[in-house]
């Protein structure tokens, strides 16, 4: 057995209204308190695993403690009461769950039901959520006696009674609501059960049609049982097979009992679905549920329409006879009202001969006569012909006129409507034909015939968004078709599905000319309204130029030249664009024909400047040649024999040869230097032959003319064999002579005379040669001459290419060096020795001259001491008395 | 499934079946474990709770080593049978208070039964005698109000625990015995 709780808790089993005050206690009992050592101080209250803080908490004596809780709102909680034992261990004693809720609501809205052959049920709405177990119980009486009663079940709010209802008898019923926290009952209502019945539906019901009427369907059914007992009116309700809504027979048609009805205004060869549901006459009670669906079809009648009727000529066969298919439509069943079993096609022709055709299909073929026809058609079912169709066929030479004006096409709803006015002529009916309009696939017509009052309608047929469709209206008069009007529409347009191709036609240096072909009419996808341009460089911002939708072909200007330009195309319709590829190209350097302007001025400029350089050439070509091309004397050419032989000997030459006792020799001894100083260096000449060299690349106005001046003073010494013959043919007039240097350029002439000899005696070879002659006799060796004669000779007449030497100015730069050695050499010349100092005494001096002055050549130099040598007595003497034969002008000599 | 039909019990290793045994035990000692920690959070009741009928667990860890396995068996089935008894009469007798570890105290009866089985089946492998003819049961009273069966279930919880604990223990040292 469960050992005894230490205490109890008061109340046991509290339960609580929300929002009011509770008040628990806790009482121990005396052996408790001795076994654990305490008192109702050491009692703690918990609710759940929470401390109850103690101001809740009251100890009323020493065994009794209590707790109080002010608006409770928790809903079912724990309760402990538990102690300390021995101060400290916690016990629990004892513990109550407490309840807290709401008492119940009065009971609303009680209402009860009888389904046949059912227990009365009876509802009800609870109000408010009470938290608690409450218990409603439905109570019932008559007058004189008191029903079972009835419980709802738990969570539910209706209760079915457990007796079978006394119809007739009125009873009382009423709502009694309990729980914890009280009770309550609602207002009782009093009722017969038979205004409460909800009939079982009706059932059997049937559907059948009649041959005589088209229009009728009979319907039959069973009503319910209680059809013995009370008076039941009907509900019926149907449809078209395919409908969803169902079309009410008025009430008032049905009020009276019956278990069956015909239904009137139908539609021949429909298939209809009933339904019915009944309910106690009066309206009292509720209605029963619906039946079993039934259905049936009404009978056939013959077809109400015409169908639709059109042709087509082939005017490709024989000129006697084209070939008319001849087209018409099936009646929709609503028109048909049966199965339609074929069709009758009468063609008239002139009124009187007529011929009937019997088609299951919906079209023929004829071969028609170029004569005008009457065709005829009409529907047959199992009941009878339609009104037939009567068609003008006109004759081949027919000429079709009035169209309709103002044809317009457009989608609304998603349907395509065409609208147009009509023309003045009456019109039977309307033909309205329609194709996509595709490059890959033939326009395939779908047609459709509207009244000739109509004008405006939409086509029937199925239609695809995005294409384009040719839709033509051809409107059709008594005596035959009117002229056909057609126009292009979409459905839905959308963007096209490609984009232009764009190509360059011409690209030029700022502007370039874009072509495209228009996009075909499948890939539109909508009417194009514009193209958009874009083009830009590699680097630089989009441009974007919208041109109108009627080009192929635009210029795009401003561009920058030799840049690559990157260019698409978009094509737009109203529903969006697309974006063709890209393509690039890029400007022109340079313009057409800019390069033609530059290159054309610049060779005329060139051409003018070489023309004017030529002609200024010319006329400056004395100048430019003296400069450039100066004349050399040529030495072939020179004659000494012009000369004058009678001019007086010039008094200094006197004196000189006064002053020179060999004065014969005086004048000739400047070949003998020029030989001395040639003799004894054979070395020398080498250097001499290398300094040439250095002063020939070193300067470029060089001893041409030095060379001449050499050339013409040495003449009389040096003369070559052929000169000597020259020479020879005037020794008879002339003897001797002597150069007189004037003065070169701007420098002093030196003393240099040509004079004439006072001898008349021919020269001899030896004196022709003075300077052999010298060596000869000063030295032995006469073999050694001659190679220096002839050194001289080339040496001398080498540096022709070289002009404008200052050879004179030379000359005067060295006339101390000069005098020097004219005074030793005629001591040499005394002592009658050629020695090796005096060949490196004059080499050391044409060295000093060639460092001092660098522009003379070495052969210059050479020619300078001679030429001093030579004219030393001379410069003595008056040099403008020397005995020129020209004047030597700067520059050069004058040929003579 | 049950061992194949036609196999020779007898045959089957004893200690197989002790492993057996020691598993079921210590799963119930799990669930019983789980248990009590459920009651605990939802009727708080600290303290000692005690029902006279519960058999007394008098085991000390000192006892352990003389332990021997048919007396061991013996005792634990009497005890578990028991328990058995005491959680039968909870499930029956407690008030609505309990109606919600009602799922939980079904099925630790369930497997205490389960266990009640092996332990008799184990017996018989190991020949030793049957429990000694059971003692016709004190019948067990009503509790004596809602709350004296709540801390009736926190007793036969508690008690149950410990005996299984101490189960456990003891039979996996007599498996090494054995």
């Amino acid at each position: 057995q469960l050992v005894e709780p230490c205490g109890y808790i008061y109340p046991e089993f509290p339960v609580v209204q929300r929002g009011s005050n509770f008040t628990a206690t806790c009482v121990l009992k005396e052996k408790c308190l001795q076994v654990y050592s305490v008192n109702a101080t050491y009692i703690v209250w918990k609710t759940n695993h929470v401390a109850v803080p103690k101001e809740q908490v009251t100890v009323i004596n020493r065994t009794a403690s209590s707790v109080t809780f002010t608006d409770v709102v928790f809903q079912n909680v724990q309760l402990t009461c538990n102690i300390l034992s021995f101060g400290q261990i916690e016990q629990n004693v004892y513990g109550i769950t407490i309840l807290s809720g709401y008492p119940p609501d009065i009971p609303t809205n009680l209402s009860c039901i009888v389904n046949e052959g059912k227990n009365m049920l009876c509802q009800l709405d609870p109000g408010r959520e009470t938290y608690l177990e409450t218990n409603y119980t439905l109570k019932s009486e008559w007058a004189t006696e008191k029903f079972p009663d009835c419980r709802t079940k738990h969570g539910t709010s209706s209760c079915m009674m457990g007796y079978t209802p006394i119809y007739f008898v009125n009873i009382e019923v009423w709502v009694e609501a309990e729980n914890a926290l009280g009770n309550v009952s609602s207002e009782p209502i009093n009722f017969d059960p038979v205004d409460k019945v909800k009939p079982s539906p009706p059932h059997n019901l049937s559907v059948t049609n009649s041959e005589e009427l088209s229009s009728i369907l009979k319907l039959a059914w069973v009503n319910s049982g209680l059809d013995s007992i009370l008076r039941l009116k009907s509900d019926i309700q149907y449809r078209t097979k395919d409908a969803s809504t169902w079309i009410q027979v008025p009430l008032e048609d049905t009020v009276s009992p019956r278990t069956s009805f015909t239904v009137q205004d139908l539609k021949p060869f429909t298939e209809y679905v009933f339904r019915i549901r009944s309910i106690k006459e009066n309206g009292k009670g509720y209605w029963s549920d619906w039946s079993e669906e039934a259905s049936g079809t009404t009978y056939e009648d013959r077809p109400s329409k015409a169908p639709s009727f059109w042709y087509k000529v082939n005017a490709n066969h024989p000129q006697e006879y084209r070939s008319a298919r001849l087209i018409w439509k099936t009646l929709p069943l609503s028109e048909a009202n049966g199965k339609i079993l074929d069709y009758e096609v009468v063609l008239t022709q002139s009124k009187s001969v007529s011929q009937t055709y019997t088609v299951n299909g919906t079209e023929l073929i004829v071969n028609l006569t170029n004569n005008r026809y009457v065709a005829s058609l009409a529907a047959r079912n199992v009941v009878g012909k339609s009104p037939a169709t009567v068609l003008t066929i006109p004759g081949s030479h027919f000429k079709a006129s009035h169209p309709v004006v103002d044809l317009k096409a457009f989608p609304k709803d998603n349907l395509l409507w065409v609208e147009w006015t009509p023309p003045s002529k009456p019109v039977n009916k309307y033909i309205l034909e329609w194709c996509v309009l595709s490059e890959n696939s033939p326009c395939i017509p779908d047609w459709q015939q509207e009244d000739g009052t109509v004008n405006r309608t939409h086509l029937r047929g199925s239609l695809l968004e995005s294409k384009c469709y040719l839709i033509t209206v051809t409107p059709v008069f008594p005596g035959g078709p009117g002229s056909p009007e057609s126009m292009k529409a979409y459905l839905k347009q959308a963007a096209p599905s490609k984009g232009p191709t764009v190509r360059t036609k011409k690209v030029g240096k700022n502007e370039a000319v874009l072509e495209w072909d228009h996009l075909p009419v499948d890939v539109q996808n909508g009417f194009i309204r514009n193209y958009s341009i874009s083009y830009r460089t590699s680097v630089g911002k989009e441009m974007v130029v919208r041109v109108d939708s009627s080009h192929t072909e635009y210029t795009l200007s401003s561009l920058s030249s030799d840049t690559l330009y990157m260019v698409h195309m978009a094509a737009y319709t109203e529903e969006g664009g697309k974006d063709g590829p890209e393509f690039t190209f890029t400007t022109l350097k340079f313009a057409q024909g800019e390069i033609e302007a530059i290159v054309v001025p610049v060779c005329l400029a060139f051409l003018l400047t070489t023309l004017l350089g030529v002609l200024f050439c010319f006329n400056k070509r004395d100048l430019i040649k003296k400069h450039i091309w100066p004349n050399v004397p040529d030495p072939s050419k020179s004659h000494i024999a012009q000369w004058s032989p009678h001019t007086p000997p010039r008094h200094n030459f006197n004196s000189k040869d006064q002053m020179y006792s060999d004065a014969n020799f005086t004048d000739v001894s400047v070949v003998e230097i020029e030989a001395n100083n040639k003799k004894p260096c054979p070395d020398d000449l080498k250097s001499l032959d290398l300094f040439k060299k250095e002063k020939i690349s070193t300067e470029g106005h060089s001893s041409g003319i030095g060379g001449s001046s050499c050339m013409s003073s040495s003449r009389p010494s040096i003369s070559s064999s052929e000169e000597n013959e020259s020479a020879q043919s005037t020794a008879s007039t002339v003897q001797y002579s002597t150069v007189v240097h004037s003065g070169y350029r701007h420098q002093v002439p030196s003393v240099q005379v040509f004079s004439r000899s006072e001898s008349t005696q021919p020269l001899l070879d030896s004196e022709e040669r003075p300077e052999d002659l010298q060596l000869v006799d000063s030295v032995d060796s006469g073999d050694e001459i001659l190679p220096r004669q002839q050194y001289f000779k080339q040496s001398c007449s080498q540096p022709g290419a070289s002009p404008d030497v200052s050879h004179f100015g030379r000359s005067s730069q060295v006339p101390s060096g000069s005098e020097e050695d004219f005074v030793r050499l005629k001591q040499q010349q005394v002592s009658d020795h050629i020695s090796e100092p005096y060949g490196s005494e004059q080499r050391r001096l044409f060295q000093e001259g060639s460092v001092a002055d660098a522009l003379g050549t070495g052969t210059d130099g050479q020619i300078e001491r001679f030429e001093s040598v030579g004219m030393e007595t001379a410069m003595d003497e008056d040099i403008s008395k020397s005995y020129l034969p020209q004047t030597v002008r700067q520059g050069g000599y004058m040929p003579q | 499934p049950g061992p194949p039909a036609g196999s020779p019990r007898v045959s089957s290793d004893p200690r197989a079946d002790l492993d057996s045994a020691v598993l079921l035990t210590r799963s119930l000692l799990a669930d019983t474990r789980q248990l009590a920690a459920q009651m605990r959070d939802k009727f708080p009741a600290d303290g000692d709770h005690n029902l006279d009928s519960l058999p007394t667990l008098a085991m000390s860890a000192g006892t352990l080593g003389s332990l021997q396995l048919p007396g061991v068996l013996t005792r634990l089935r009497v005890d578990l049978m028991s328990y058995f008894r005491h959680v039968q009469w909870l499930r029956r007798a407690a008030g609505p208070s309990l109606k919600t570890l009602e799922p939980e105290l079904g099925a630790l009866q369930a497997r205490l039964e389960r266990l009640l089985r092996r332990l008799q089946l184990l017996m018989s492998r190991l020949a030793l005698p049957q429990a000694a003819p059971d003692q016709p049961a004190v019948p067990l009273g009503p509790p004596a109000s809602a709350w004296g069966s709540i801390r009736a279930a926190h007793a036969i919880l508690g008690g149950l625990h410990l005996t299984l604990d101490w189960a456990v223990r003891g039979l996996l040292l007599l498996k090494t015995r054995l």
